[in-house]
């Protein structure tokens, strides 16, 4: 049975990270804005949840009291790049900077420990050991159930009149304003809420590893930007209507790429070579999948 | 001109995972791979032990400290390779991945872990708490601060350690002994890690009774490190730096700059020293690792409840080539009193 347990670690992680990736695919496929602030809003959810729980407060207040961090700070992204003119890429790498500094601030420490504090994961506790003795059934129910229901809404909130508003404002600017739709007021909240959603994910994220540290947000935007890639690669495009191939393919490719990750530190791969394995592995999948249309692809970018 | 046209690359990759149902075959593989890695890890006999390693990241202070446990284990009768296996897990410095490495160590049941930096204890004491396995951590910087015990005096079932709190006080006193002129301390650190909020605050409270005026040089990466140093030349009389990872392993640029505008760089480890930092008093990696090895070995032998070790570190570690470089005299009082002296730097 040992061979399925990183299967478990891989789920659990990637049930966690999902939610970056969803952000960050949403704001960058469904807005038009390839909005790094992720890499900042992580830690600071992270940050203001475990102050917030040094402070006695109830988990679920702890974990809004995140979410709002992470949407000031996603609006704030938005408010840069347009009232300043500054570059999309440009305001997202400023407010990564500036929330640095907000959370060594805010924790008034670069670490702090939660390995003592509740968790909601201790409610689940009892169903853990339930098939396999190590297999985090509990856990990963929970995780899954929030991220299940939190997809639900938000393809739900995508199809609505005011989600159609919000996509035509990302994508093309100058027919929403034809259409006198208010781009900048639809581009702040866009942003607020996909930064609050990765906020919202670091206060699990820290819950379950039992600490926030401001190292934390390292490298979570290649990890989103990989695991999208993988994800829209391996899911079926045709069959799907846009945002629900966008969401569901972030959350395969965050649940493919974690659990790649866990079977590769099982191998015995994490000392140096893991870095190296993973990048292979996007390669592999983005080569095994290329398709006609890809130029489309650099066109966003562009 | 690309080396490879687009037919030709699926064509590879076919021949690699099989033409059809390609992400299967990824998938099968794996599974052999762990099937076949499985047989191996398997069979192993009643009296042996396995001791799981997890490190944040390498750098010579953490593999100095391994070292001396795993001598100090061997010593003590857990030979690797005769009735111990070690497995070792790194997270290459990436905090994501600790959970993770936690996680896959706790599911491999051994029977102790040993866990080096504070976020990786954190983590594996998380995991490992709830599926009752013992954690002795190494090198923790303020294991109390960083809530992963309650207390360094009293024991606390299943999780013990060493701490390396340096002794800056002496180290200051070391400072003002090596070069009596020197006013103004810039001290190069990491705000960003746990380690150097604690140097920090001891640096602040010792500085003002020995006399130093201590100039901030914060960095965030080791790329950092260089340029800080640089921009420090002029406003400090000796650079010095605190308990952090990043600051260490980028220690060349300070260095550098060290000698070429013939300021004193005092350090902080014995390891640093032989890189040429001019000199420390030393937790001494190698002897807290021997410490952890004790440890590790009476947990090994049932004790479940034993008290964290917080290292004093008075050991002097002098580097007599950089000395030269920088244009610093080392009193010979001070040279007698030294552990080692290092003639040239690695």
């Amino acid at each position: 049975m040992t061979w399925v347990l990183p299967l478990d670690i891989g789920l659990v992680m990637g049930l966690i990270l999902a939610w970056p990736v969803l952000a960050f695919a949403g704001s960058f496929r469904l807005l038009g804005f390839p909005d790094l602030t992720l890499e900042g809003s992580l830690p600071t959810g992270a940050a203001v949840y475990a102050v917030a729980i040094l402070n006695n407060w109830s988990l679920p207040t702890a974990i809004i009291a995140a979410m709002i961090a992470g949407a000031c700070l996603g609006a704030l992204t938005a408010i840069i790049h347009l009232q300043f003119r500054v570059n999309k890429f440009l305001a997202g790498i400023i407010v990564v900077a500036i929330s640095y500094t907000l959370d060594l601030r805010i924790m008034e420490a670069s670490n702090i420990g939660l390995i003592q504090r509740p968790s909601v994961f201790d409610y689940v506790a009892p169903l853990n050991g339930l098939i396999a003795s190590p297999f985090q059934l509990g856990t990963i129910l929970l995780l899954a159930s929030v991220l299940i229901v939190g997809a639900a809404v938000l393809i739900m909130a995508i199809n609505t009149s005011w989600g159609i508003r919000l996509r035509v404002a990302g994508s093309n600017p100058n027919y929403a304003r034809a259409l006198g739709i208010s781009v900048p007021a639809y581009l702040i909240v866009g942003l607020a809420i996909t930064n609050a959603l990765v906020a919202g994910s670091a206060a699990f994220l820290a819950m379950y590893q039992g600490f926030s540290d401001v190292g934390m947000g390292q490298g979570i935007l290649i990890f989103a930007l990989a695991s999208m890639t993988i994800g829209e690669r391996l899911v079926p495009e045709q069959r799907l209507p846009i945002p629900i191939f966008v969401v569901v393919a972030a959350i395969v490719g965050s649940l493919v790429y974690e659990i790649l990750v866990a079977y590769a530190v099982r191998l015995g791969l994490a000392a140096t070579d893991l870095k190296l394995v993973t990048a292979f592995f996007v390669l592999a999948v983005i080569a095994m999948r290329i398709r006609k249309h890809d130029d489309e692809f650099l066109e966003v970018i562009r | 001109m690309p080396v490879l046209s687009r037919p030709q690359v699926h064509s590879l990759i076919s021949a690699f995972f099989g033409s059809r149902a390609r992400t299967l075959s990824i998938a099968t593989l794996l599974a052999l791979g762990l099937f076949s890695t499985q047989f191996v890890t398997s069979g192993t006999a009643q009296e042996k032990y396995t001791i799981a390693i997890a490190n944040l990241m390498q750098v010579p202070a953490l593999d100095d400290a391994l070292e001396g446990m795993k001598a100090e284990l061997t010593k003590e009768g857990f030979v690797e390779g005769k009735n111990v296996e070690y497995i070792y897990q790194n997270a290459n410095g990436q905090i994501q991945l600790t959970a993770t490495i936690a996680n896959d160590i706790v599911a491999r049941k051994p029977n102790v872990i040993v866990s080096l930096t504070t976020p990786m204890t954190q983590a594996v004491v998380k995991v490992a708490r709830p599926a009752n396995i013992p954690v002795v951590f190494a090198s923790v910087t303020d294991p109390v601060g960083a809530g992963i015990v309650r207390s360094v005096d009293i024991g606390e079932l299943n999780i013990t350690g060493t701490s390396d709190a340096w002794p800056f006080e002496a180290q200051m006193k070391l400072i003002r002994e090596i070069t009596p002129n020197v006013k103004r301390l810039g001290l190069l650190f990491n705000p960003g890690e746990a380690a150097s909020q604690y140097g920090l605050r001891e640096v602040r409270k010792y500085a003002p009774e020995l006399g130093f005026t201590v100039v901030e040089g914060p960095v965030s990466s080791t790329n950092d490190v260089f340029p800080v140093a640089r921009g420090l030349v002029g406003r400090v009389d000796a650079l010095f730096l605190s308990s952090d990872n990043t600051v260490i392993s980028g220690m060349a640029g300070a260095l550098q700059v060290a000698i070429q505008n013939k300021l004193p760089f005092y350090v902080g480890d014995s390891g640093t020293v032989q890189k040429g930092g001019l000199a420390a008093v030393s937790v001494g990696y190698y002897g807290l690792g021997q410490d952890t090895g004790r440890l590790v070995a009476r947990v090994l032998r049932g004790e479940r409840t034993i008290p964290t070790i917080v290292e004093k570190g008075t050991e002097i570690y002098v580097n007599a080539r950089a000395a030269e470089l920088m244009g610093v005299r080392i009193p010979d009082a001070v040279l007698k009193r030294a552990t080692r002296v290092y003639q040239t730097i690695e």
